[in-house]
């Protein structure tokens, strides 16, 4: 262990003030609790911000220790920066004034993948742990490594496969893109994946294997809730939808599979959507949800609730008894996983990618064919008719390691 | 019946006149001798019109003898069939004949074409045969021409191009307004269906009717005529006066001569005597002006004082590679202190955005490096002597900008391999994006269908030759990467900028380099990725870039061809692909 103690940046490519999402908040809860632990001097934190006048390359403070970095992308392709002083100026500065000895970055889009580059420029021997969120170095298809237009799953890159997804951009264009990421990621000196899933796609994609390892996010220490308590010959049939609704997130599925039972069979299940930003989606697929949505809801077997708060999360957990996750994407490690498990949820999940590695069929979840609408229908059917099945689940969840428990696994790599 | 003319011409007895009927025969009598003669009918619609018959084609008549030897009084004697003949009396003789009667006797210009045949065209015995045949009004059947088009270079020569039908072998030439001849027989022909199908009738039709001919000088403004010599005396086919002037540049100069169409298989014959005379002297020209322009050099921070190798990279409108070779330029211990980096803007459009990319790379990176500006396009060639001319390596290594390395260590294993003082040029081992080869030697093939050599890049698109194969010798390698020791670079005379806009110059230095006694290696342990197809990006139509090559290979055998045949050279090993699946 050194004698010196480590000063850490984390940096984020959003503030959890600004944006509740899953890479944003494990970033943060990091920074927080790097600051308890007895090697660490000193945390930062480095947001990437949005102020709606575009990309000044200003970084400007949010509290203390907490700055926001009005940086952007020029060229998703390639992921470059938007503005050039923003990153060899403004961010040189910072890491100059910062002097931190981890720089523990917890994303580069929005930023671009140069200001790697300008921490090893000014000292070489600042370590850069990189914790992946997604697939993007991977996946120009917003990092879900889905087939464009048909979100057919897929299984590996190449240029010729990649450029069959975006026919306008060349195999050159994708060989460039690689090539481009791989010699930014050359820079970082350890790489971190919330699942083994992910971890295992990327050391296929070419990073070292010695050079990645698995860290789970952590959670806020707790106690699980209590099981919802039932009224008289009542189920465990109350399932919730938590996160954001979009078309890889399946819950489009939930509805259909819905729709397919009988109206008897639909009788007996309670599904609510805790759903955000379906409003930023296209108008088809809006459309689309709101046609399946009307007709569900008017029978009752829906309810439709809406976006929430973090604080709000064990709220509304405590009220259903299982939590679903039916997206159509490989997933990393859902962060509504390790909450539900910490608040004692069993949880039913797609079989492919971070959600079967990370909920065991019938130890502590479920899991249903991916895609597959008249399975989700059924497998709700099922699991509301019976009490049983819950409390074995419930009582086969393992607590999730705790933030503290995070930071910690991560100093152990440096 | 009337005699027009008795005369002397050209060593014949002449006797012209006309008769109203055709079927008359007619006799040359002197005293009671009747002369050996040959008679023969022409029209003459004048006398049809006085007489007012319904046509003129047989009532003039010609009889032709030799000149007698008795200075006896001459006279016709007219016979009609069963009709006692009718004797003329003696006729009186005039001096020569008018050239309008002269076109009326076939035979007695028979024997001056023959005499111009027998004289090179052009030549004074030529024009004095020349001046003998009279100038005919009208080309008798089965001549015919246009001129449909001149282009006169700054350079002060020029081309006309049309066609012209015509039995084979009549002398048929084009004139200009000094009475320049120039013959059709230099001219290049190619068969016009279009012409063929309009003049069917004619038994030549099928001839190779186009012709494009070069004029070693002509004015700004000149005339030419389409000229043939006929039977019926010499004939202007076609005129045309007016050219258009062929532009400065030498791209501008190649769009508007392969305009002239030509099937892509009859180009290789074209190039030789139409194309390369008119560009030549312009490439020249053009190369000379640029000499005069004096480049702008930008400098990012300071590179090795004595650099073992200069890197140098033309840039031509596409410039985003710049950073991914930065990338990997600037992981590469060995080349941050032995190398400086050299880019060449040879695209005036890309300068600006160029420099402002140089600048931040150069923020980001640190790595430094030098811009030259040239201002104008020079071409690959151009560009790279410009890159050359401001160098302080041992060694220059060329490279496309679209050439990438994949890891370091490339060039140091270069410059081992060019270590041995008998070799004078290295290449690389170059691989598409998705891996396979795209170069690690180059051959050379004859394509029959265009009867040119062409470049040939062997092994493409198989798996890569091991990183641990020893350099091994071949005929050439790619100008996309390769390491010449500056004192055979200087040796050599640089790389070759007499080529239109690019193609071919690589293997031209190539074998520049094997000619001054050097071998030409390729370093398989030198491994970078290629992104070729991005280059051509900026060059014009495809039938255009199909011209260009066929007239840069024309040239290319020209100075190459003991390198090219035979096809296999002994002196080089055919190199197996060691195919290594595991690298």
């Amino acid at each position: 262990m050194n004698s010196a103690k480590h000063r850490i940046l984390v940096t984020s490519h959003g503030h959890p003030d600004f944006h509740l999402g899953g890479g944003e908040l494990a970033a943060y809860n990091l920074f927080k609790a790097y600051a308890d632990h007895p090697d660490v001097e000193e945390t930062f934190f480095l947001a990437r911000h949005d102020r709606g006048r575009g990309p000044t390359g200003n970084i400007f403070p949010r509290r203390k220790n907490e700055y926001m970095w009005e940086q952007g992308v020029s060229e998703w392709l390639r992921m470059k920066m938007a503005t050039p002083i923003g990153t060899t100026r403004h961010f040189a500065e910072l890491i100059r004034e910062l002097r931190p000895t981890i720089v523990h970055v917890h994303h580069y889009v929005h930023m671009g993948l140069e200001y790697l580059h300008v921490i090893k420029q000014i000292d070489p021997s600042i370590k850069i742990i990189m914790t992946l969120h997604e697939y993007i170095a991977i996946c120009f298809n917003q990092g879900q490594m889905v087939k464009r237009g048909t979100n057919r799953l897929c299984f590996r890159e190449s240029p010729d496969d990649c450029s069959r997804c975006f026919p306008e951009h060349s195999i050159e264009d994708f060989w460039l893109r690689k090539h481009r990421y791989q010699s930014f990621f050359g820079l970082v000196d350890q790489f971190v994946t919330p699942s083994e899933f992910l971890r295992q796609r990327y050391i296929d994609w070419g990073i070292a294997p010695d050079q990645i390892v698995m860290i789970e996010n952590g959670q806020a220490s707790g106690e699980m809730l209590p099981p919802r308590p039932l009224a008289e010959g009542e189920t465990r049939n109350r399932f919730a939808f938590f996160g954001q609704i979009n078309p890889f997130k399946g819950v489009s599925l939930l509805l259909q599979g819905l729709a397919s039972l009988k109206k008897s069979e639909r009788r007996k299940i309670v599904l609510e959507i805790h759903g955000a930003n379906l409003e930023h989606q296209t108008p088809d697929f809006r459309d689309m949800i709101m046609e399946l949505r009307g007709p569900l809801e008017k029978e009752g077997c829906l309810q439709w609730i809406g976006p929430y708060e973090p604080f709000q999360m064990a709220g509304r957990m405590a009220a259903v008894d299982w939590v679903v996750i039916p997206s159509i994407w490989w997933e990393n490690s859902p962060m509504v996983i390790q909450e539900a498990f910490t608040l004692g949820r069993p949880l039913v999940g797609s079989d492919i990618g971070g959600m079967a590695e990370k909920i065991t069929d019938g130890v502590d979840g479920v899991h249903v064919p991916v895609g597959n609408a008249k399975a989700w229908g059924d497998t709700l059917l099922r699991l509301s008719s019976c009490t049983e099945d819950w409390d074995r689940l419930r009582a086969g969840i393992t607590k999730p390691i705790s933030y503290a428990d995070c930071a910690r696994a991560h100093l152990e790599l440096v | 019946m009337f005699v027009d003319a008795v005369a002397r011409a050209d060593g014949k007895l002449v006797v012209l006149g006309w008769s109203s009927s055709a079927i008359v025969n007619i006799d040359l009598l002197q005293g009671t001798t009747k002369l050996p003669a040959k008679l023969s009918r022409h029209a003459r619609g004048d006398v049809a019109e006085a007489l007012k018959l319904t046509s003129g084609d047989t009532l003039g008549f010609c009889v032709l003898a030799d000149i007698p030897v008795s200075k006896a009084a001459l006279e016709v004697s007219v016979g009609l069939p069963n009709a006692k003949p009718y004797q003329s009396g003696a006729l009186g003789e005039v001096t020569g004949l008018t050239n309008l009667q002269r076109t009326l006797i076939p035979e007695l210009l028979e024997s001056k074409i023959a005499d111009l045949k027998a004289h090179e065209v052009g030549s004074v015995e030529w024009r004095e045969a020349l001046a003998k045949l009279p100038e005919a009004q009208k080309a008798p059947a089965g001549f015919h021409g246009f001129v449909e088009g001149i282009f006169v270079s700054p350079e002060g020569n020029g081309v006309v191009f049309g066609w012209a039908l015509h039995p084979e072998g009549a002398p048929v030439w084009l004139e200009d307004e000094l009475l320049n001849i120039y013959p059709i027989e230099v001219s290049f022909r190619r068969e016009r269906r279009d012409i063929a199908e309009a003049f069917k009738s004619i038994l030549w039709s099928d001839m190779e009717a186009a012709f494009i001919t070069h004029l070693p000088t002509s004015s700004k403004n000149p005339t030419i005529k389409l000229r043939a010599a006929t039977s019926s005396g010499v004939v202007t086919l076609s005129e045309r006066s007016g050219a258009e002037m062929l532009p400065s540049d030498p791209r501008g100069v190649a769009e508007k001569l392969f305009a002239i169409e030509t099937e892509d298989r009859n180009f290789q014959r074209r190039a030789n005597i139409i194309d390369w005379p008119i560009l030549q002297p312009v490439i020249k020209r053009y190369r000379e002006e640029l000499a005069t322009i004096v480049p702008r050099v930008a400098k990012f921070g300071a590179p090795p004082e004595t650099p073992a190798v200069s890197v140098i990279i033309p840039l031509y409108k596409r410039f985003d590679f710049m950073e991914h070779q930065m990338l990997e330029f600037c992981r590469d211990p060995f080349l941050r202190s032995n190398a400086e980096v050299i880019y060449v803007i040879d695209d005036p459009e890309i300068r600006t955005a160029v420099l402002n990319e140089a600048d931040h790379l150069f923020r980001l990176y640190g790595l430094p490096f030098k811009v030259i500006s040239g201002l104008r396009n020079r071409g690959f060639s151009g560009a790279n002597n410009l890159g050359a001319d401001h160098a302080n390596g041992a060694h220059l290594l060329f490279m496309n900008s679209d050439v990438i390395p994949i890891s370091p260590g490339w060039l140091e294993k270069m410059l081992e391999a060019v270590e041995d003082d008998n070799v004078g040029a290295v290449g690389a081992q170059l691989l598409f994006p998705d891996g396979g080869i795209q170069h690690i030697r180059m051959d050379f093939e004859y394509l029959d269908y265009f009867n040119i050599w062409s470049n040939n890049h062997p092994g493409s698109g198989m798996p890569p030759l091991a990183a641990t194969a020893p350099p091994f010798e071949v005929p050439a390698v790619t100008g996309a990467c390769i390491l010449i020791p500056r004192p055979v670079f200087d040796q050599i005379e640089a790389w070759d900028t007499g080529y239109l806009l690019g193609d071919f110059e690589d293997s031209h230095i190539c074998f520049a380099i094997r000619a001054a006694g050097y071998r030409v290696m390729c370093q398989p342990a030198s491994t970078l990725t290629h992104l070729e197809r991005q280059s051509f990006t900026g060059i014009g139509g495809d039938a255009f870039r199909m011209r260009m090559t066929i007239c840069n290979a024309v040239r290319h055998y020209n100075i190459w061809k003991e390198f090219l045949e035979p096809h296999s050279d002994p002196d080089v090993a055919d190199t197996d692909l060691q195919q290594d699946t595991d690298a």
